[in-house]
């Protein structure tokens, strides 16, 4: 049953992310006491990361091979890991959202005021749910060493992106031109979701076809 | 009711084919099925589980095989494939959330029985302390077919001879099956109703044991004697320098031969290197 393999993937997760987990914490800390938003941003690309090590994790144990012995269908077996991967990746957003109001608060800077903090956390909800989307049909296809090397180019590419529009020359106007703060994080979480669901169908195909 | 139907398997792989494997395993009994390394016994298994695409017919406790079904069925795999980290109450808590109709006194009894600790990391096991842990999970959702790849493999013999006697515990219901594949025929041999004989892809025979040890019997004889024979009663043979073993079927020798009982082993070895 569904619930007996998501019980499984958040315990599995909770047990082998223990030192990530203070990593990120490290992140946070470090971005509040840099005063550097950048660190911030590193949480929503590393914490569904670590949720996706899970299926690294089934590969090694060859608890992909075993459960073929409990009473869950392939398709549930895809969904629980897409479901831990959104709620982790929800979490990921929230720890964002609060590290960047305390960040804002510990540091106020009056040409980007708290209420322009709406495209850090569109970006932040694009960051978690559309990379582990990329790269999850290949590690359903190819195994988890090869959807890796997927992961890294889409990682490689946000982090390029992000960074590109932080050295955009006329950031402040762009910034200034964004009146709806909630409708850029609709737009965002609507966008990264259609990806999301998309993959996961992708990947419950390639599941179901495979042979383990 | 047989437990399990099995009706022309096959399947392909690049250099090696299941070859329309067809048997049954009446409910209440245990059927061995026992091969050489590579003779097709996982692939068949992994086909009873719906693990692998396949060409024929496979019924289990009368119907194809769904994931609604294996809440009936108790499966233990070579390797049991529990996340490192995870502990004896982890399993539990994730076994309690899996199968429908999971016995936590039952579970907790038969870790108690095992000696497995509770709180040590599944990594930490030794690998007959693995199996034990796969076999308390496949025994405690009331399972009526017990499917077991290769449980005993590479597993001390006092650990084994515990195994099996778990085993023969769990055959005293009456609709309680067992289909177990093992190259340990001696083990097969302590439990099994029925050997199911895998070679290099194809079954040479599904018979009763008690049957098979009452029609083939051991000679010691000359070639020359040997060739005198029914050609289908030799099975399999041995020749040395002092004499020639075969094993033959009793029905077709002359009562005149001196013969000895066989044993299911030494049934598997000379069909084995016969083909």
């Amino acid at each position: 049953m569904m619930k007996g393999l998501l019980t499984k993937e958040f315990i599995v997760f909770l047990k082998t992310s223990r030192t990530q987990i203070f990593i990120i914490l490290m992140f946070i800390i470090l971005g509040i006491m840099m005063k550097n938003i950048m660190y911030i941003m590193f949480i929503p690309l590393l914490l569904p990361m670590m949720a996706k090590q899970g299926l690294a994790v089934d590969e090694i144990s060859k608890w992909d091979k075993y459960s073929a012995c409990f009473p869950v269908d392939r398709k549930k077996i895809v969904s629980s890991k897409y479901l831990l991967i959104f709620f982790i990746s929800i979490a990921a957003f929230i720890i964002t959202a609060i590290s960047i109001v305390i960040l804002k608060n510990f540091k106020p800077d009056p040409e980007n005021p708290i209420g322009r903090i709406a495209p850090y956390l569109a970006a932040a909800v694009a960051e978690s749910l559309i990379l582990p989307s990329l790269s999850l049909p290949f590690d359903f296809k190819f195994g988890t060493s090869k959807g890796k090397v997927m992961y890294f180019i889409a990682t490689a590419f946000a982090a390029a992106l992000l960074s590109a529009t932080t050295m955009l020359p006329d950031k402040q106007s762009i910034l200034s031109k964004i009146s709806n703060p909630s409708l850029i994080i609709t737009l965002a979480f609507c966008i990264s979701a259609a990806v999301f669901i998309v993959s996961w169908l992708i990947s419950t195909k390639i599941y179901e076809a495979k042979e383990i | 009711m047989n437990a399990l139907e099995i009706k022309n398997l096959t399947k392909h792989y690049n250099g090696f084919t299941l070859d329309n494997i067809s048997f049954s395993l009446p409910q209440g009994c245990i059927l061995g099925l026992i091969g050489e390394n590579g003779a097709g016994k996982s692939t068949t298994i992994r086909s009873i589980l719906g693990s692998l695409k396949y060409d024929g017919d496979i019924k289990v406790l009368g119907k194809p095989i769904s994931a609604d079904l294996k809440n009936r069925i108790g499966v233990v795999l070579d390797e049991v494939g529990f996340p490192d980290k995870l502990n004896v109450k982890d399993v539990n808590s994730i076994m309690k959330n899996m199968f429908t109709n999971w016995d936590n006194d039952a579970f907790l009894g038969y870790i108690k029985k095992f000696g497995l600790p509770d709180d040590k990391a599944f990594s930490e096991f030794s690998k007959g302390m693995k199996m034990k842990l796969g076999i308390a999970v496949a025994l405690s959702h009331n399972a009526e077919l017990l499917i077991l790849d290769e449980p005993t493999s590479g597993l001390d013999p006092l650990v084994r001879d515990e195994i099996i006697d778990i085993l023969n515990d769990f055959t005293r219901d009456d609709n309680h099956s067992i289909l177990i594949s093992s190259h340990i025929v001696s083990d097969l041999e302590k439990l099994c109703d029925y050997i199911a004989f895998l070679h290099k892809g194809k079954l040479m025979l599904c018979e009763e044991k008690d049957a098979l040890l009452e029609q083939y019997v051991f000679i010691n004889t000359s070639e020359e004697k040997l060739a005198e024979l029914d050609e289908n009663a030799v099975k399999g043979k041995r020749s040395s320098k002092w004499g020639t073993e075969a094993i033959v079927d009793r029905e077709l020798i002359p009562d005149s031969f001196d013969t000895k009982p066989v044993t299911i082993e030494d049934l598997f070895i000379f069909m084995a290197k016969e083909d």
